[in-house]
């Protein structure tokens, strides 16, 4: 809910910067290790944008996938099944480079 | 009209969260975000520390979980500073409303800041609270394969106690896998293995909370110097 909240507070906050009268559509990032459940969010998007600001917006999530930088080896390695450890050098001190987006990407408005 | 922008969806509460850490920073505190599901026995953990630490580390407790409404009153038995956050049903809770809590309590000379999340596995690892690390409990009968389903939260951890080691006997939970598959997820992370209704197995993780108090003092000394 918070988050569906906040969403909606950027998307409102930028369509008065831009000089939209209406928001149509939301576009967001979503890492696969942001903690957020596209599902949920969904949910909750659908409940608030029923009335308000933004009556109606669609919104679009582009899930992210996990990626990991090895601090030892230097490899570069998409995580799978949320495993972090390295797979050239098996090092644990690993580092997440993608995945923990949670960012409002675009919005479309007139 | 499309317009393309790059805003984090929690840049307010990241913003807010960098003003709590600061100012922990400066009094000195170790603070602690402890998470996990309800009933996995946070606040008992927070009992038996405080009556272990007494007289050695002044604690304090900033009190979240919405679960029983008592928790705040447990903590202040043991003669420790609590305040209970009024999360309004909130599954999480944020920096804003840690930061007026904090203000409630009088900080001066206290260690360890203990910040009670709510009880939940997936809301509060996504918001930063100012913490200088996050501590998770996972107990025994919710089985060892909740790392796996709850990666974020593990992941972000520094710390992780098993809480509840005396049911052992009488659960199928196998130490040996959880430790294997939460360190899949965060191969540094600091596992204590107790009980804390019964105090089993307590001194790692108070020896843990001494060095990171110990740290946050002399961190802090420095700035001050410097």
């Amino acid at each position: 809910m918070s988050i569906a909240q906040s969403i909606i507070n950027l998307a409102v906050e930028e369509a008065g910067r831009a000089g939209l009268m209406r928001v149509a559509q939301v576009r967001l990032k979503v890492g696969r290790m942001s903690g957020v459940v596209p599902d949920s969010l969904a949910f909750c998007w659908e409940l608030m944008t029923r009335e308000g600001p933004v009556q109606g917006a669609e919104l679009v999530m582009e899930e992210i996938p996990i990626q990991a930088l090895c601090r030892d080896c230097g490899r570069r390695f998409p995580v799978e099944d949320f495993v972090f450890l390295c797979p050239s050098c098996g090092s644990g001190r690993t580092e997440i480079i993608a995945g923990r987006e949670l960012t409002l990407s675009a919005i479309t408005g007139e | 009209m499309e317009i393309q922008l790059e805003r984090k969806v929690l840049e307010a509460n990241d913003n807010l969260a960098r003003r709590n850490r600061e100012e922990f920073r400066r009094l000195g505190l170790f603070v602690i975000n402890l998470m996990s599901s309800p009933g996995a026995g946070k606040t008992t953990l927070l009992e038996r520390t405080a009556g272990m630490l007494k007289g050695v580390l002044s604690l304090a407790v900033i009190e979240g979980d919405i679960q029983t409404t008592l928790d705040a009153d447990r903590i202040t038995r043991q003669g420790v500073e609590a305040v209970q956050i009024n999360t309004r049903g909130a599954c999480h809770l944020e920096a804003e409303s840690v930061w007026e809590a904090a203000g409630s309590l009088d900080l001066e000379g206290t260690d360890v800041l203990f910040i009670e999340n709510v009880g939940n596995l997936v809301c509060p690892a996504e918001f930063d609270l100012g913490e200088e690390a996050k501590v998770t409990v996972l107990s025994t009968p919710e089985g060892e394969d909740k790392p796996f389903k709850y990666p974020l939260m593990f992941r972000l951890s520094e710390a992780l106690i098993i809480n509840k080691i005396d049911l052992l006997a009488h659960l199928p939970f196998d130490l040996a896998k959880a430790r294997e598959e939460v360190r899949r997820i965060q191969p540094r992370i600091r596992i204590f293995e107790l009980a804390a209704l019964t105090g089993e197995g307590m001194e790692g993780w108070l020896k843990w909370l001494k060095a990171g108090a110990a740290r946050a003092k002399a961190a802090s000394a420095s700035g001050r110097k410097g």
